[in-house]
Formats: structure tokens, C-alpha cells, sequence
């Protein structure tokens, strides 16, 4: 590869990303590109490395080896301010992570004030609007302890997406709310994805997946065991712990839709 | 028993105990300054130098005020930087104050989850700015009442400023107890006044306590 990125429609490349916490290793050798508006979703058992991948790409997590290109710039590389990386890329947590002493309005007109630069009336209406996109536009007021689970999430995917990032990254974002709440979470995702945002998704929500991603990875002790569409991953994983690890997983998920309806 | 002797000196005592309040504010600001740094450097800067902002205050801890006033005091006039006894007071008083408000800014910040710095900085705000906005603002249902706690230590605290000369409510009374030679009444004066600036004190820390954990803020942390 010559030139960070590869391609010029590749958003985030990994090449050849190692991470240790300690002496464990969490991420071994992983490749992979992830071109403009594609959606990818990484699945694999938990402690599989999936959730540091994605911190590996915003730099909450510092790479061990090899490199993280972001749009071109090169994740830590000190020629590349963190900032600008961070502002492209956007972030939903699974535990929300609204600033509490913050209104809903001011969690979405932080990042545009301080980072972009934007006037406080032109992120306020950039605010409003991206709240009524989720769902929640009665909610500006608000702070962010008086909403259900479900509308905190909504709030927090409004809120990266008030940096106008090119790609959104999930952890887990539907893992700690109750199930009746999950659906509105992955409605906005959806609709997202229709819109054409590029997204890496780490989610156990398999019906979404099949449903949403261009290409499933599934990874196992920090490394990519599995990889492609989600109709053949699911259907025929190779690997005899992919086999394991999804029949489990698509169990639990059958479950949990026929609870749900 | 010669109470009078109290209405006597009453504006002595008085002086003294205005200029005890002021080099307890003057140290607290200070202090604060001092602890808010040290605990911004402690949770920014990398290892070796969390070490030893750790090491420094661990031994300002560790060690006597008195012994720390003296230095100041003595101690640097010998090596060349001779200080007021008010000046040396009130930056020995702040060093010990920033030490130990250091710690509970840094006990206060790191209780506050983890998910918060990293949504702070997922938006690419800043670090410093993440913990001045986002993470302190968290920590004072905490802080608040630990800060006021230590500016009641540090209003009894200053009466070693005593030893340095100054005129100070500990000093003011032992010159009247030397004029009129009655200590038991300047004495039962001078814990009087002490105790009558703490005690209203004391009774914030409750009620503001109180009132945190009740208000959304410390409810929201959970």
C-alpha cells in the first residue's frame, strides 16, 4: 500500500494492528478496510478484541503495532492532530455517556462550539434538527437523566452526529438498555444506514446485522476468524468456534424477537 | 475570673482574628490554585512525572505544617529569598493546603466514570478541557463539602502562623495574655473565637452535602 488509506473510497484501514493490555494480547494482526458508506459489523464472543478495535480507530486506545489510517491521517501519529481524527470520526457508547450536568441541546452544541468552531445559533439548529432526526426533538430542554434509556442513546448518536463525522462507530449500543427500548436504538441506525453513513457496528443484535451490514466480521482472540456477507456467515461459518459462537448467538437472538412480539 | 479583661482587648483580639480569616482565605485560594494543578498534572501527564507529583505530595503530607512554615520561612531566607512572615505564610499554609486539596480534587474527578472523559474526547475536545467541563463539574458533589472541611482545618491551621511572628488571633492573644498576665480568660477567648468561625462551618458541610447528593447532578453519577 503507498498511501495511507489505500483506495481513495476506503474511510478507516487497519493494517496490521496489533494491541496488548499488558502481556494480553487483545488485537493480533488485524486488516481490514472499510470503505465509504459501507456498514460493517463486528460480532465474536466477549474479550474477542471487538470493542477495542473500534476505540483503536478514535485513539481512546493506543495501537501496540501496525496502523490505523483514518480518512488519510494516521490515528496518533503527531503530524495528525487527535482532534481533527476524532471530529471525523463519531463515537455511540454503550452506556450513553450524556455529560449529566449538561442539557440535551448543550451535549449536541459542545463538540460544533468548542471543536468546529461553529456559532452557538448555528449549532443550535443544527442540534435541533439532528434531535428531531432521532426522535426526541421535545427533549432540547431536558437533562439527560429525565430520559428513558432508549431516548439517552438517541440523543448520543445525535450527538456524534453533530460533528458531521464520515464514519460512526457503535459499541454495543443496545447492550444495556431493556428490550423494549432496543428497537427505537436500531430504527436510527437503519435509517442512518439508508442514508448512507458509513458505520462500524460491534452488536449482538443479529437480526440487525443481517439486516443492515454489507459485511460481518467475526473475530476472535483479537483476530479475524470470519469475514463476509452476513447471509454466509451466518448460514456457513467456516471456523468450527464461528460455528459455536453464532449458533449461540442466533439462539439467544430468535429468543429475544419472540419475546419482543 | 476577670472577664472585663476580654471587653478590654476586644479590638485586639478582633484585629487578630480578621487578619486569621484573611491568611486562611489567602491560603485556601492558594491551595486551590495549587491542588487544582497538581491534580490536572497528576491525571494528564504520563508516569514518571504522576510520580513524582505524587512523591512531592505525599511528603508535604507527610511532614509537620510547622516544620513547612519554618522552611519557608527560615529555610529560604537562608539559601537567599528572604520572605515577609505573611508572605511566607500564606504560601507555606498554601502548599499544605494544595497538597491536601490535590488529593480530594483527584479522588473526586477519578470517581467520576470513565465513560465521561471518553465521550468528551470521542467529540475531540480537548483534555484539559474534558477535565475542567466535563469531569470536575461531576466531582463537586463530592469536592464541595471535602473543600469546606479543609478550610475549617486551615482556619485553626493558621494559629501556627505564630510561630513566625504574626499577628494572627493565637498571637494577638498570647501578647494580651503576656500584658495583663490573665491566659485562663485570653485563652477560653481566643478557642472561643476560633470555635464561633468553624462551627457555622461545620453545619454547611451538612447541609451542603445534603443538598448535592438530593440534586439531579449527584443522582445522574450513579
Amino acid at each position: 500500500m503507498t498511501e495511507p488509506g489505500g483506495r481513495a473510497d476506503t474511510v478507516v484501514s487497519l493494517e496490521g494492528v496489533t494491541k496488548f493490555f499488558g502481556a494480553l494480547k487483545v488485537l493480533d494482526d488485524v486488516s481490514l478496510a472499510v470503505g465509504r458508506r459501507e456498514r460493517l459489523v463486528l460480532i465474536g464472543p466477549s474479550g474477542s478484541g471487538k470493542s477495542t478495535l473500534l476505540r483503536c480507530v478514535n485513539g481512546l486506545e493506543e495501537v501496540s503495532g501496525g496502523r490505523v489510517v483514518v480518512d488519510g491521517m494516521v490515528v496518533g501519529d503527531p503530524a495528525t492532530p487527535m482532534a481533527r481524527v476524532r471530529a471525523e470520526v463519531g463515537m455511540v457508547f454503550q452506556h450513553f455517556n450524556l455529560f449529566p450536568h449538561k442539557t440535551v441541546l448543550e451535549n449536541l452544541t459542545l463538540g460544533p462550539i468548542r471543536v468546529l468552531g461553529l456559532s452557538r445559533v448555528e449549532a443550535e439548529s443544527l442540534a435541533r434538527d439532528l434531535l428531531s432526526r432521532v426522535g426526541v426533538p421535545e427533549k432540547a430542554a431536558e437533562y439527560p437523566a429525565r430520559l428513558s434509556g432508549g431516548q439517552q442513546q438517541r440523543v448520543a448518536i445525535a450527538r456524534a452526529l453533530a460533528m458531521r463525522p464520515k464514519v460512526m462507530l457503535f459499541d454495543e449500543p443496545t447492550s444495556s438498555l431493556d428490550p423494549e427500548l432496543v428497537g427505537e436504538v436500531l430504527d436510527v441506525m437503519r435509517r442512518l444506514a439508508d442514508e448512507g453513513m458509513t458505520m462500524m457496528v460491534v452488536t449482538h443484535e443479529m437480526a440487525f446485522a443481517e439486516d443492515v451490514a454489507d459485511r460481518v466480521i467475526v473475530l476472535d482472540h483479537g483476530a479475524v476468524v470470519e469475514e463476509g456477507p452476513p447471509q454466509r456467515i451466518f448460514s456457513n461459518p467456516g471456523t468450527p468456534r464461528a460455528r459455536a459462537f453464532l449458533t449461540r448467538l442466533l439462539a439467544r437472538s430468535e429468543r429475544h424477537r419472540r419475546e419482543r412480539s | 475570673m476577670d472577664w472585663v479583661i476580654i471587653r478590654d482587648n476586644a479590638a485586639l483580639l478582633l484585629g487578630g482574628t480578621v487578619t486569621t480569616i484573611e491568611l486562611a482565605l489567602a491560603a485556601f485560594l492558594g491551595g486551590t490554585a495549587i491542588g487544582l494543578a497538581t491534580a490536572f498534572a497528576r491525571l494528564i501527564a504520563g508516569r514518571d512525572a504522576e510520580l513524582g507529583l505524587k512523591a512531592a505530595v505525599d511528603v508535604v503530607r507527610g511532614s509537620p505544617l510547622l516544620v513547612q512554615l519554618l522552611l519557608v520561612y527560615l529555610g529560604l531566607s537562608a539559601i537567599g529569598l528572604p520572605l515577609d512572615p505573611v508572605p511566607a505564610a500564606v504560601v507555606g499554609l498554601s502548599i499544605n493546603a494544595g497538597a491536601y486539596l490535590s488529593e480530594i480534587f483527584r479522588g473526586g474527578m477519578a470517581a467520576v466514570p470513565r465513560g465521561q472523559t471518553e465521550a468528551g474526547l470521542a467529540i475531540g475536545l480537548p483534555r484539559l478541557y474534558v477535565l475542567g467541563s466535563i469531569v470536575l463539574p461531576q466531582a463537586l458533589p463530592v469536592v464541595v463539602p471535602a473543600m469546606i472541611g479543609l478550610f475549617i482545618g486551615l482556619l485553626k491551621d493558621t494559629s501556627l502562623a505564630y510561630v513566625l511572628g504574626l499577628l494572627e488571633l493565637t498571637r494577638m492573644g498570647k501578647n494580651v495574655m503576656d500584658r495583663t498576665l490573665q491566659p485562663f480568660e485570653i485563652l477560653i477567648a481566643v478557642a472561643v473565637i476560633y470555635f464561633v468561625l468553624c462551627f457555622p462551618l461545620s453545619q454547611l458541610v451538612r447541609v451542603v452535602d445534603a443538598r448535592m447528593r438530593r440534586s439531579g447532578l449527584a443522582q445522574a453519577r450513579l
